[in-house]
């Protein structure tokens, strides 16, 4: 299953190689043609008619995780997150280091400088055989069902947004569209800057795995979205204002076509959004998004029916383009 | 009575929906520039021909909006706020939505701090809202010796622009650019964009500083040596004092602490040029009551135009 393995591939913040190879063998028979930029986002080109809007669809491939930073004499592991990853949510957790995946758990103090990581070693020349300053870390969470047609899994921000991108990129229209998928977002949408740059969209659609927390100890003015709602469309959020009419044909087409929808309703986050919208003289732009719980988190959770409803929707906005009833 | 600034503050004007502003604009700056275009972000981007050095003169649309995240059925909007906004001596203001309907901004609680979830908007009788609908404080505007409004820091650098637009002698050297940016509230997203193309040799930002114990209106247009995002190059700094003693016009230095201009938007295309950033000192900044002088604001017409010859 696609999403299962996307989720549970190795692609730690700037090491997005194995979540590349899989999206690059599942979308190659369907793009004209595949490329890598300078920071190793990876473009897939489906080329189409000059006279229609030149589209950028967007996911980003990695996932929030750390970096061993330094190696006590002990042989336990300095290290910081590498995306914003709440202290909270690491207490006791196990993750997998460096190419070789070795074993460790996290100890939590009250700040990561005050933190480290155990992997049974008893002294730094010990440690030192099996990681290095510089690894890449993350959790060792298992891709499951979990409750009636939801899974959790490590990654779903945004393994589940490349899904997504994937499924689209394997149907046709007719105007020019560029698949990215981007690295770095964790760290500040660094990928899409320099694919928007090269890109340059007419129109940016952005794919995300984003926050959503309609249990019962939250209140519900502050439910971001809702799990089992179906897509969310952002309004705005920390680097972006949405276009207004993208954001609302997109509900009125959710609507029309019967596609459960929400707005993501809240402005805090950011994502590659506030990239594209600004590269060169400027995109339209909008956000769609699976709704995840637990992002940025060892265990997310999310409706396999809001991933496949979301796939319809973006799949009925690109046909919009593509009718020019969307323009640029 | 300044009709055109009272127009711009009473409109309705939130990011990636300014075109009731550029509206206004529009049909006051059409006589007097070569052609005008709305870009991609809902910039109202304008050009005058000529030669020399090419300037861009930006100034910005949009104003802090209340973005409704929640709507139940009691009608207690619960909003997220988008831009910079004090929301403390807004209690009891007036917020008005694109279609009109009208609320008041309301406390929680009497202990209610800065944060938008202290606060709620009651929407009056037949007004209507929901989620992703954006309200604006209602604007007002008056004059009684000084210009008094909701809406001065948002709207005056406007003001300005369309006058030194409408006052450019055909004459000055240069080929210039007039971008009234959106996407301006949080960042300088829309001059970015607005700015790309056009590629200046020189950008300046017209804007509005709050009045402290060091920046006083009636005193003068106000030079900004640097801010937290841009630093005014030297010999901008010279031009616009030669104008300003040329004209026999006051100018107030500023190092502002907070804040940001339209020049940290355009710096980020990378481009090799001289910025400078000037506004108009405004009393009781992001309240009901901001209240400016104008005769400074004529002057910081006077002094941009008289600038520019020096460029």
């Amino acid at each position: 299953m696609l999403l299962k393995d996307l989720a549970s591939a190795w692609g730690v913040t700037g090491q997005e190689g194995e979540v590349r190879a899989i999206l690059k063998k599942e979308i190659g028979p369907y793009v004209d043609e595949i490329r890598r930029d300078g920071l190793n986002s990876m473009i897939a080109v489906k080329n189409g008619r000059a006279d229609l809007p030149k589209v950028m669809i967007c996911a980003h491939m990695d996932e929030v995780g750390f970096l061993i930073t330094e190696i006590h004499r002990d042989g336990t592991l300095g290290f910081e997150s590498l995306g914003r990853i709440d202290l909270k949510v690491d207490a006791s957790k196990t993750i997998y280091i460096g190419k070789n995946r070795i074993h460790g758990v996290i100890r939590t103090g009250r700040s990561y400088r005050e933190s480290y990581i155990d992997i049974g070693a008893r002294s730094s020349e010990e440690a030192g055989k099996h990681v290095r300053v510089g690894d890449g870390a993350i959790f060792t969470t298992r891709f499951e069902d979990f409750g009636d047609g939801r899974i959790k899994s490590k990654a779903l921000d945004d393994r589940t947004g490349c899904g997504v991108l994937a499924e689209t990129l394997k149907n046709h229209y007719e105007m020019p569209v560029y698949g990215v998928f981007s690295v770095q977002e964790e760290i500040g949408e660094r990928g899409a800057f320099a694919a928007a740059g090269l890109v340059r969209p007419d129109i940016g659609i952005v794919l995300e795995g984003t926050v959503c927390s309609n249990v019962s100890v939250v209140e519900p003015y502050r439910h971001s979205t809702s799990l089992g709602e179906g897509p969310a469309i952002s309004i705005a959020d920390r680097t972006s204002h949405f276009d207004l009419e993208l954001s609302r044909a997109a509900c009125k087409l959710a609507e029309k076509n019967g596609v459960p929808f929400q707005r993501r309703r809240i402005t805090g986050g950011g994502n590659d959004g506030g990239a594209i919208h600004t590269a060169g003289s400027g995109a339209r732009c909008i956000t769609i998004s699976v709704p995840c719980r637990y992002i940025h988190s060892p265990i997310c959770e999310t409706s396999m029916e809001d991933f496949r409803n979301t796939i319809r929707l973006v799949d009925l906005f690109l046909k919009e383009i593509e009718s020019g009833r969307i323009g640029a | 009575m300044n009709e055109v600034l009272k127009r711009l503050c009473k409109s309705y004007g939130p990011p990636a929906n300014t075109k009731a502003v550029a509206a206004i604009i529009e049909k006051e700056i059409s006589p007097f520039v070569d052609e005008i275009c709305i870009d991609k972000l809902g910039n109202l981007i304008a050009h005058k021909k000529g030669l020399g050095k090419k300037v861009w003169i930006g100034a910005a649309m949009d104003q802090p909006c209340m973005i409704v995240t929640y709507a139940p059925d009691n009608g207690r909007l619960k909003f997220s706020v988008e831009g910079i906004l004090d929301l403390r001596p807004l209690s009891e203001s007036e917020v008005v939505f694109e279609d009109g309907s009208v609320g008041t901004l309301l406390p929680e609680h009497e202990s209610a701090g800065g944060e938008s979830r202290d606060y709620y908007i009651r929407l009056s009788d037949g007004g209507r809202a929901g989620i992703g609908d954006v309200a604006v404080l209602k604007g007002s505007y008056s004059e009684n010796g000084a210009l008094l409004s909701s809406a001065l820091h948002q709207r005056a650098g406007c003001s300005c622009l369309i006058d030194v637009i409408k006052s450019i002698p055909a004459e000055a050297p240069g080929n210039f650019c007039f971008a009234f940016t959106s996407h301006s509230v949080a960042e300088a997203r829309g001059a970015k964009t607005a700015s790309f193309d056009f590629r200046p040799d020189i950008a300046v930002s017209i804007g509005t500083s709050p009045a402290d114990h060091r920046i006083h209106p009636g005193f003068g247009p106000v030079l900004h040596m640097r801010d937290p995002a841009s630093v005014t190059h030297p010999d901008l700094v010279a031009a616009f004092e030669n104008a300003a003693s040329r004209i026999h016009i006051q100018l107030q230095r500023e190092v502002a602490s907070h804040g940001f201009s339209l020049i940290s938007g355009v710096v980020k295309n990378g481009f090799n040029l001289k910025t400078a950033s000037v506004c108009l000192p405004v009393a009781g900044y992001q309240t009901p009551d901001e209240a400016a002088d104008s005769g400074d604001l004529k002057d910081l017409s006077a002094l941009i135009i008289g600038a520019i010859s020096l460029f």
